[in-house]
């Protein structure tokens, strides 16, 4: 089990009898090791487990097996295993070339200083919309264009892609950096998420 | 000498006596609700529970934070 987890679990039982005591001695805050222990057991130690618990959860949510875990990402997660050599996403979580138990979050997430955030405020927002603006039966599709720093971040300056003849072309890495052009949409690695159907 | 020396004893109201049960009992929710959090996520869990939990906190230290001050007015030192 993760350190965190455990630190949270053993917080949260010294916290919860630490509540115990204070509702079985009322008239703790009549002393000043009694103040003492209340303010530790009702602000500093929810307010820190509020914190780590947040921490937790946000870290546990880059899970791959969290993103699949709604019904409607399950295609998207069995497309992990096409066995189409073009298909992107297959070819890296197959080839290991991202973190597997990372692998939505590794493509997918916003590499900006306040990325993270936006993601899960998005999150929310995908929640909403298919709980109570019924868009469930609309196709899943991006939301803005595929951004090329989410390739870039791993490949620019790699052997492999700099050794590669296309992207030797010094105007079409400024445009690739840029985002001028696009490394999924102008005909280059166009094949990404194979569903079932295509796969066949 | 001795006058200023001798402690002074406070004076605890129901009032304060009630709310600070009350932020102690947000409290216990709260922490069933970080459990719980913490041993089953899931995206509709995080966000409800998310949700619940910080509400629960600023209920908790809004009692917590009003029982000291009624505390402190009830016995002249603010």
């Amino acid at each position: 089990m993760h350190l965190t987890r455990i630190a949270i679990y053993i917080l949260i039982g010294v916290n919860f009898f630490l509540c115990l005591y204070i509702l079985y001695e009322q008239r703790l805050i009549l002393r000043a090791a009694g103040k003492i222990l209340i303010l530790v057991g009702v602000f500093i130690l929810p307010l820190i487990l509020f914190f780590l618990t947040l921490g937790t959860i946000i870290d546990s949510s880059k899970a791959t097996s969290y993103c699949l875990f709604c019904h409607v990402m399950k295609p998207f997660g069995r497309s992990l295993q096409a066995t189409d050599e073009f298909s992107l996403p297959a070819v890296h979580y197959q080839n290991r070339l991202i973190p597997i138990q990372e692998a939505c979050y590794t493509c997918h997430r916003d590499y900006s200083l306040f990325g993270p955030i936006k993601d899960k405020i998005l999150g929310l927002k995908h929640i909403y919309n298919y709980y109570f603006r019924k868009t469930r039966n609309r196709p899943i599709k991006l939301k803005e264009p595929f951004k090329n720093t989410n390739c870039l971040v791993c490949h620019d300056g790699a052997r492999r892609f700099v050794e590669n003849e296309i992207h030797r072309d010094d105007n079409l890495l400024a445009d690739l950096r840029s985002g001028k052009a696009s490394c999924l949409e102008d005909g280059c690695h166009d094949v990404v998420h194979l569903m079932e159907d295509e796969n066949e | 000498m001795n006058e200023k020396m001798e402690k002074r004893q406070l004076v605890l109201s129901e009032k304060t006596i009630r709310r600070m049960l009350l932020s102690v009992f947000a409290t216990i929710i709260f922490l069933v609700e970080a459990f719980i959090a913490v041993s089953w996520i899931t995206p509709i869990s995080s966000v409800f529970f998310g949700f619940l939990g910080s509400l629960t906190i600023v209920i908790c230290l809004y009692l917590y934070v009003s029982s000291i001050i009624n505390l402190l007015k009830e016995n002249r030192i603010i």
